[in-house]
Formats: C-alpha cells, structure tokens, sequence
C-alpha cells in the first residue's frame, strides 16, 4: 500500500462508480443518475472540505479552531434536529445537547493527553464525536417520541395522581436513554471481532503498527460511549419539558406529530 | 359550590369542543354528565383537574379560580379515573402506594389492606403482579391508588366502559360507596341506566353545549326537546 496515491490512481478509482452504475442499468434499478450525482457531490465536498482543513492546519490558530468546532457543532445540531419536528425549540436542544457531548469529550481528552488543541487533531477527532453525537441524538429523538406517543395513558394518570412532568414521563425517558446508548454499547461488545473500525484501519494503511493503532482505537471507542450518554441523556431532560403544558398538562399537538403511532393510524 | 364553571368553553385547533358552558356542580352530588359520543363530555371533565385548560371562561373550585390551587395540589383533592386503568410496573401493593410515592412517602401495609377493603378486593392480591388481573380489578386498583391521595372529589371518564358486565356491576357499586362516604363524584358515561341509576345531579351535553341540566328530576323529566329526543335513543353523535 502506497502513502501517496497517484493522480491516475486516483481517476481510475471513478471505476468504482461505473462499475456500481452499470449494474443498476442492467437490474433496471433506474439509479444510475442518483449514483453519479452523489459521486459527484461527495467528490467535491471532501476535496473543499480537504483544502478547507489543509488551510485551518497550516493556520495554526486556537480561535480558528473553535470556530471550525463551533461550526460543525451547528451544522450537526440543525442536521440531527429535523427528527425532533414538532417539539419546541427542537434545533436549540439538540446543538445544546450535541454541544455537551462535544465539549465533555473533548475536554477529558485534552485533560489527559491524549490530543493538544491543534487543529489537526482537534477537529478530525471532533468530527467523530458529533457524528456519533449526532446519531445519538437523532435516536433519542425518536424513542422519545414514539415513547410519549405509547405512554400517553400512563403520563396523564401518573399527572392525574400529582406527579410532575419529570415523574409521569420518568419511564419514557429510561427507553430513551437505553435506545440511544444501547447501539454504543453493542459495538464495544463485538469491536474488534467482527469490525476492524475505521479509524484502526486507517491508522494501519498509514503505516502505524496495529498495536500502536489499537491503542488510539480503544480510547476513540471509550470516548465515544461518553459522549453518545452525555448528549442523549441531554436530549432526554431539555426534550421531555416540550411536551408539557406550564400547567402540567400534556401538549397533545406535541404528542401527535410526526409520531410513529399516529402515522400508523392514518 | 364544589364546581362553578362561568362561560367556559375550548377549542382544539381550531375546533370548538365546549361552547359558553355555565355549570354548578354541588359538592357532595353525584354529577353524571351525558350526551352522545363526541359531545365534549370527556373534554369537560379534563378542564376541572386542569389536565386541559379553557380557552375562555373560568372555573372555581371551592369559590375560587382554579388557578389558585397548586396544580398538585389539585389533582390530589380531585382524583381522576381514566376509562383504561394503567398499572405500572410492579405489585398491587407498589400500584396503589404510588401516589405517596410520588411525593416521597411510604403508605403502610395496613393502609394497602384498608384501601384494598375499600374498594371491595380481598386483601390476599396485595402481592400480585398488577398486570395480570382482571380489567374489573385493575379498575378497583386504580381506584384504591387514587383514594390513597385522600381525594375529596373524583372525577370518573367513563370508568366502565371498558369492562365486562361483572365488573362493571362491582366498580360501579364500589363508586357509589365512595358517594356514600362524602365523595364527590363527576361521572362521565354514555350509559344511560348507570346514569339515571346513579345521579343526584347532571347536565346533557350535545356537540359541546349544555342542554340541559340540574338535579335528578330536572335532567331526565324536564320537557326539553333536545333532551328528550335523546333520552329516546334517536340523538346519537355530536355534529
């Protein structure tokens, strides 16, 4: 495996994609626009963001960096929102919430040592934590929903009986957490049996011996269950009070949208 | 005056529900309120422990506006029966202490057992898994967990709906003990012997206005058309 990978390398590696589109033509799968349109899009979007992240490394610069962070922090909070449509200030909780996960993690692995605040890898370590940050948050989301949504009786007897919003919807927000966090969990289980993940694989085809790797594999993987708890259980207590009234009554037009009960019913 | 609802009424995106409703609702009656399905009936009975709040109107308890109260408060003094119990996880026991749970305290055995005796179920099932009784005893369960709360008032949506018509016969009979021992009872039912069987007092309600009401008499003899039109059983739903 070479380091360097040449420009003609490079362009034969659009093989790929024919070769992915061909087969759609002949199964008739009408997709072959959609497969080079997103070639097309994932081609440039890596090489600015590649040219973009060349010119923040060679910057230097601690502001530089936390605004790239801060940056990226919106652009996930906006992304993983959308799932929350119908809950208020949906996108406000959700970068919050994305936002501690980033910055609990960040800050350990800083306080430790495993990383400095240089760009180079603040922010490529950064961008695997909102990506899985934001996962979590989109599951959390959900599961909140669809919890609220089947727990709707329970919420308003436990309300009927003097319970506060935190008490009555105690037992959808234990399913939101153990949703969010449990795909986490499962992967520490099977790390390195069935999946060699992807920052070791990238690691050993840079050249860095596999024990070296494993190591920096480890940790990514241990900070990454922090940060999908920290983020989910964030989305769980700011998310629960929207579908609240301030007089302690359900938001039924809170609860109706968009969940997956109500869809099944039309 | 227990309840004394002034020009209340509600509307749900952008549908009227109640309509400029005037009620008194004495403390110590047994208040059915009637009316065909879709009527606003339910609707009503969530407004007085404010789990839904009017969009115009105001309502007193105890001569004051409702607001005044402690939500909390509130819906301790005025327990609410829902139409399908809901157990929560665990034992009769943990089902019925769990209002005093809520608030941070213990109900006592004993207090379980009389609770148990009150609601007519043998105090053998204290123990037992709450989700595997029958429809009629997680209703009587329900019930013993919100008469833990002491309530003065209770607010019943359609508590028997649901259950077999054995069942209904025992819960039904156990409600109108608690009448007996003070309580206040709001019914909601579509039932019109339970009804007419049960009530001091009520009102009819028909597409969220109320057509007629007062005291026994006056709600099922009175020479109101509408009444009586659907009394014969020929005024089925609300437009």
């Amino acid at each position: 495996m070479n380091n360097q990978i040449s420009n003609l390398t490079f362009i034969l590696s659009w093989s790929f994609i024919g070769i992915a589109m061909m087969i759609t033509l002949w199964q008739g799968l009408k997709m072959d626009k959609d497969i080079l349109i997103s070639a097309i899009r994932a081609f440039l979007q890596l090489f600015v963001t590649g040219y973009l992240l060349q010119f923040v490394f060679n910057a230097e610069s601690y502001y530089l960096t936390a605004a790239v962070l801060l940056f990226m922090t919106i652009v996930a909070g906006r992304d993983a929102s959308k799932r929350g449509k119908g809950l208020p200030h949906a996108f406000q909780i959700v970068t919050l919430s994305i936002g501690l996960g980033e910055i609990v993690t960040l800050g350990i692995l800083l306080l430790i040592k495993v990383i400095s605040f240089s760009p180079s890898e603040a922010i490529p370590l950064s961008g695997m934590i909102l990506g899985n940050s934001m996962i979590a948050a989109s599951l959390a989301l959900e599961r909140l929903k669809s919890s609220m949504a089947q727990r709707k009786n329970e919420v308003e007897a436990l309300l009927a009986l003097g319970a506060t919003p935190r008490q009555a919807s105690s037992n959808a927000l234990r399913e939101t957490l153990r949703a969010a966090i449990i795909p986490t969990v499962d992967r520490l289980k099977t790390m390195g049996i069935v999946s060699l993940p992807g920052m070791m694989s990238g690691l050993i085809l840079a050249g860095q011996a596999p024990t070296e790797a494993v190591k920096y594999q480890i940790i990514v993987m241990f900070m990454l269950t922090l940060t999908v708890s920290v983020t989910s259980t964030a989305i769980g207590l700011f998310a629960y009070k929207g579908y609240f009234t301030n007089y302690w009554g359900l938001k039924e037009e809170v609860i109706a949208v968009g969940s997956n009960l109500d869809k099944a019913k039309k | 005056m227990g309840f004394k609802l002034d020009s209340v009424s509600l509307k749900k995106q952008d549908k009227a529900i109640l309509k400029d409703i005037n009620l008194d609702i004495p403390i110590g009656s047994v208040f059915v309120l009637i009316g065909p399905s879709g009527s606003g009936k339910s609707s009503l009975l969530r407004l007085l422990n404010r789990l839904d709040e009017p969009t115009a109107g105001r309502i007193l308890y105890k001569d004051q506006p409702i607001e005044f109260y402690p939500v909390q408060e509130l819906r301790k003094e005025v327990g609410m029966l829902f139409q399908n119990p809901v157990m929560v996880g665990g034992t009769v026991k943990d089902n019925i202490a769990l209002g005093l749970k809520l608030q941070k305290k213990d109900l006592s055995y004993e207090k379980v057992v009389g609770l148990l005796k009150r609601v007519g179920l043998e105090k053998e099932i204290i123990d037992k898994d709450a989700s595997v009784l029958s429809g009629g005893q997680k209703q009587r369960v329900a019930l013993a967990r919100v008469l833990a709360n002491d309530p003065k008032v209770l607010l019943l949506d359609e508590p028997t709906s649901a259950l077999d018509p054995g069942a209904v016969l025992q819960v039904k009979e156990t409600l109108i003990e608690q009448a007996k021992n003070g309580l206040t009872l709001i019914w909601v039912t579509h039932d019109m012997d339970i009804a007419s069987e049960v009530a001091t007092n009520g009102a009819l309600l028909v597409s969220g206005k109320v057509v007629v009401s007062g005291n026994q008499e006056e709600l099922f003899h009175g020479n109101n058309q509408i009444a009586q039109t659907f009394f014969k059983g020929e005024l089925k739903e609300s437009e």
